[in-house]
């Protein structure tokens, strides 16, 4: 059976969720199996709502110690649950819950355990993935051969469409005490950015060419008036003038948005190596020289501090001519 | 405070990877450099002993090439040096990597284990976790900042999730993997080379830890099939001028292409 993990944000599912059951129909369909949702967590009545009809069964795994996520506490509870089950596929988001669960349920269960896959191929029953290693400079092949785990890059796999069957819905309980968590959560602090880069449909992100941190100011406008969030390059992470969470490139993250505006950043290798996958990518750069260039579909020369605002006043003037 | 540091040998991130002709394996012409988050790993365990007192033992396993990112990490101002070194080692998977580590491990009395969050080779932070699992021992992963509690058989920790911080704490001994933010590694210092040079590397290899070849063989039912390039398929438009016509192209890409507006 192909089994996928969901993931709570906040009072709803994140949207990484219905990816996983995407990638889960990608192999489900092929190898005529079972797609099943297990969602794990406290109060979720109403969670489930908008899955119902994307997988085949849905396995509600209730307990007031399954939130918030702890490794241990999700590890024994899906290890009782797997007990007597087959698994084909687990397949979990590649969040930071998804990152820390995957090891731990891999070697509990004893399955392979293969991250960040951003492509799943089914052809005479041989499964295939896909993930990028080096920072996405290379991308790998796997055949897996047995039972696996596997972690999706969170935005690289559709949202699969409706059946018309609804899912049969299975509540459980689970065992589970203080003592099992092992590592004791004690408080989640909201940062002001709710969402995280990763999970961004619009990222604009600000190298050295910003200047300081009162030249993101102007970044974070153009992100809000796309709907999007600001990112960083190593060299403003490391100015201090952006939180290490904003850093996209191989020592901060790997991001597939929509769309890439890249503010003042030249383009070194490891930046790129962030930002390779995204869908379309704008550069703004004084430098025509400036090796971004020839990473993005459309290049804007200029000074970052002119360019941005005439931006932001011709997208207004777009949205708000709109009925 | 007893304190292991794994540590892994990276291509350096700053150069091109070639792929060799048989789409198999990287062309072995780059520069290796330690692990980027591991350095923060070495760093950390640095700080915490000079606080504590106790040792740091760094740990590498692999088939060739780990004396070089020890001895730096000695050269830092870490204690113990041990390279299980074997050349079944060569292209293992992260899970057998866990195994081998925490067979190796398992004669070394420590409090804290340490290790980058993941390696900027594979991307996957598979080893850490497996390693706690293995050693059934707490995991708190992608640190951003550590904090001993008086007591000292606990520790705080600040770990980076989507949009916000996670504030947890464990028992010890305990393993932690290591984000950027958590410090400012240090250099290594010039009576730190020479200690480093003078000091001896402990190896071993599968024999020694009790593995046996076959032990490792499944390597996990894992098999590659080919490495590639990825493929990009940019316009790479570059335009240029009055900055007013610059923008109005690039909004019409927007709506018209992007479909954003």
């Amino acid at each position: 059976m192909i089994w996928v993990l969901g993931e709570k944000r906040g009072d709803a599912l994140a949207p990484v969720t219905c990816e996983a059951l995407g990638a889960g129909r990608l192999l489900a369909g092929p190898l005529k199996k079972e797609l099943n949702l297990l969602l794990l967590g406290d109060g979720m009545d109403d969670l489930s709502e908008g899955v119902l009809k994307k997988a085949d069964r849905i396995y509600l795994i209730e307990h007031s110690l399954l939130n918030p996520y702890t490794g241990y506490g999700y590890k024994k509870v899906l290890g009782e649950f797997f007990k007597d089950k087959d698994i084909s596929a687990l397949i979990i988001p590649g969040t930071s819950m998804g990152r820390d669960l995957a090891p731990l349920l891999s070697v509990s269960l004893g399955l392979a355990c293969v991250m960040n896959i951003t492509g799943i191929e089914v052809s005479n029953n041989i499964v295939h993935v896909k993930r990028p290693l080096y920072g996405g400079k290379i991308i790998e092949t796997l055949a897996l051969e047995g039972g696996a785990v596997i972690s999706i890059m969170p935005r690289s796999f559709k949202e699969s469409p409706d059946s018309e069957k609804q899912g049969e819905q299975i509540s459980l309980g689970a065992r589970l005490t203080e003592d099992d968590l092992r590592v004791r959560p004690v408080e989640i602090i909201r940062e002001s950015e709710r969402r995280d880069i990763s999970e961004a449909e619009v990222l604009v992100a600000g190298g050295r060419g910003v200047g300081g941190p009162e030249g993101f100011h102007i970044l974070e406008e153009l992100a809000s008036a796309l709907g999007g969030l600001t990112a960083a390059s190593r060299g403003a992470v490391n100015a201090g003038w952006r939180p290490p969470a904003s850093q996209v490139g191989q020592t901060g993250k790997v991001v597939s948005p929509k769309l890439y505006i890249a503010c003042g950043i030249s383009g070194a290798p490891q930046h790129i190596a962030g930002m390779r996958t995204s869908r379309y990518v704008i550069a703004i750069n004084k430098d025509p020289n400036a090796p971004i260039f020839r990473e993005a579909d459309l290049g804007i020369t200029g000074d970052l501090f002119e360019v941005i605002p005439e931006l932001i006043k011709e997208i207004k003037g777009i949205q708000e001519g709109e009925p | 405070m007893n304190i292991i540091v794994c540590l892994k040998r990276v291509p350096d991130t700053g150069v091109r990877l070639e792929i060799e002709k048989d789409g198999m394996e990287l062309k072995p012409d780059f520069p290796w450099v330690l692990n980027p988050y591991d350095e923060f790993a070495i760093e950390e365990a640095i700080r915490i002993k000079e606080r504590f007192g106790g040792s740091v033992t760094l740990i590498t396993l692999g088939s060739e090439g780990g004396e070089e990112i020890l001895r730096r990490g000695v050269a830092t101002g870490a204690d113990v040096e041990v390279y299980v070194k074997d050349p079944l080692l060569k292209g293992l998977d992260e899970i057998n990597i866990a195994r081998v580590l925490s067979a190796a491990i398992s004669t070394i009395p420590f409090d804290m284990i340490l290790g980058g969050k993941q390696g900027t080779d594979m991307d996957s932070g598979v080893v850490g976790g497996a390693l706690a699992g293995l050693l059934d021992i707490p995991l708190v992963s992608a640190v951003k900042r550590l904090n001993i509690l008086s007591e000292e058989r606990r520790v705080q920790a600040f770990r980076e999730v989507e949009g916000a911080t996670e504030i947890v704490e464990c028992a010890l001994p305990a393993l932690f993997t290591t984000h950027k933010g958590l410090n400012e590694p240090r250099y290594p210092t010039l009576s730190g080379i020479m200690r480093a040079k003078k000091q001896e590397i402990r190896y071993l290899d599968l024999n020694s830890i009790g593995i046996a070849p076959d032990h490792l063989s499944n390597r996990n039912f894992i098999r590659r099939v080919r490495l590639s390039y990825p493929l990009l398929n940019r316009r790479g438009v570059i335009l240029k001028g009055d900055i007013k016509r610059q923008v109005q192209e690039a909004v019409t890409f927007l709506k018209d292409e992007v479909r954003i507006l």
